[in-house]
Order: structure tokens, then sequence, then C-alpha cells
């Protein structure tokens, strides 16, 4: 994943209003970001004025940052799917020492 | 590796193999294609090289023909001038022969017998045909030369 690093910094966040040290593998930039995502998430669901308190802002927001997971999850699946078929289009297309190994996908 | 990762490494590597194997086509099609243009241009040489051939053979066909039938007319102009060469000599062999007949003739009965042809004439006629005769042997000779020569030109261009 891009913004990976082998070595865990220390990066400090806030989220609405709480200051955070977090200790990870990924870098500064990454983690900041991620950051940044929740705390936008959760200052939506408060500006929607159906809840105020934070905490359960912070539950709805983890819900709907899991739907967008599980959502990328199947669209990325779709993908991998696809991917497979178009190989398996082209392999007959190729003579056999250039059709490489189906198992690496399989 | 994850799924998603593996299948488009797969992927990838199917279409570069992919675009190698269209290459060498392509390749192969741009030289077909070349070879196909020389062999145009054989065909077409080959075609006018034909097509004068074409016309030599008609243009010595022509001229055999023309030989040939010179040949004929010499042939039969020379054997017009045999066949009144052996009338000739038949004549003067009959008149020869009926010569004392006609001495004897004249002396019995008629001071002038005038229808009767001197041997000299005959023999002067006789060597003039046998010159005709000879004359046109050659002429036909030649022709005959002339046809053969005609007629191995058109079997080399034949050939061609």
């Amino acid at each position: 994943m891009d913004g990976m690093m082998e070595s865990k910094s220390v990066v400090r966040v806030k989220i609405v209003g709480e200051e955070y040290t977090l200790r990870t593998e990924a870098s500064p930039q990454h983690t900041q970001g991620v950051a940044d995502h929740v705390d936008r998430t959760i200052r939506a669901i408060l500006a929607a004025g159906a809840t105020i308190e934070t905490h359960k802002a912070a539950i709805l927001a983890a819900l709907q940052i899991t739907d967008e997971l599980f959502q990328e999850r199947s669209a990325l699946a779709a993908l991998t799917g696809e991917l497979k078929q178009l190989a398996s289009d082209i392999r007959p297309l190729l003579p056999p020492a250039k059709r490489g190994d189906e198992s690496t996908t399989g | 590796m994850r799924p998603e990762v593996a299948a488009f490494r797969e992927l990838d590597t199917l279409v570069r193999n992919l675009s190698d194997q269209l290459a060498g086509y392509r390749r192969r099609a741009m030289a077909a294609e070349a070879r196909s243009r020389e062999l145009e241009a054989l065909v077409m040489g080959a075609n006018s090289a034909l097509a004068t051939a074409e016309s030599e053979v008609v243009r010595w066909k022509d001229a055999a023909q023309r030989a040939e039938s010179e040949a004929a007319q010499a042939r039969a102009i020379a054997d017009e001038a045999e066949t009144h060469a052996s009338m000739s000599s038949a004549a003067a062999a009959a008149a020869a022969a009926v010569a004392p007949m006609v001495v004897a003739v004249e002396a019995a009965s008629a001071p002038a017998a005038s229808g009767a042809v001197p041997d000299s004439q005959l023999a002067r006629e006789n060597e003039e045909l046998r010159t005709l005769l000879v004359e046109a042997r050659g002429r036909t000779t030649q022709l005959v030369d002339r046809v053969r020569f005609l007629r191995q030109q058109l079997g080399q261009g034949a050939e061609k």
C-alpha cells in the first residue's frame, strides 16, 4: 500500500477537537489523512443534527466508514473477477509457452 | 499477495505476451507483403517478355510462310522447266530418229520439206532449258535453306 513504511512513527492527530497520539507503521501523511477522514465523517453526522453525543456520532461514523469499506471490497472483488475473465479470454490467443501460470490467479 | 494484485499482474503478463505476438505477426505480414510485391513485379516482367516472344513468334511465322510460298513457287517453276527439258529431249531424240526417213522422203518426193526442225536448234533449246532448270534448282535450294533457318529461329523464339 502506498504510504506504508517499515519503521513505526508517532503521529499526533485531532478528531472532533480531541488530540490522539498514534504509533503506526504507516507514513504520517497517510495517518493524518485517515484521521481527517474520520473527523470529517463524525462532524458531518453531528452537523446533520440527528445526534448530539459525540460517542454516538463516532459509532455512526464507524458504521458509515465500514459500509464504504465493504462496498469497496465488493467492487474490488468484482474488478478482480473481471481481470481474471479478461486473462482467460486472452490466454487461448497465446502459444502455450506464453500463457503464464494460471494458478497464480485461480 | 492480494488477489486483485495477482490478477492484475497475470493480466499484465498476458497482455505483454500478446503484444509481442502481434508484433511478430505484423513483421511476418510486412515481409509477406514485400515478397508478394516482388513476385508481382516478376510476373509483370515475365508477361512482358512473353508478349514480346509471342510477337516474335508471329513475325517468324509470317516470314516462314512467305518463304515457304516462295519455295513452292520456285519448285513449280523448276518442275515446269524440267518438264520442258524432258519434252525437248524426247523431241530431239524423235527428230534424230526420223531424220533419215525425212531425208529419204524428201529425196523421193518433194524438193522442199519445210516442216522439219533442225537438230542444232533443238539442241540449243534443250541447252537453254537445262540452264533454266539449273538456275531454278539453285534458287529452290536457297529457299529451302532459308525456310530451314527460319524454322530454327522460330523454334528458338518459342523456347524463350
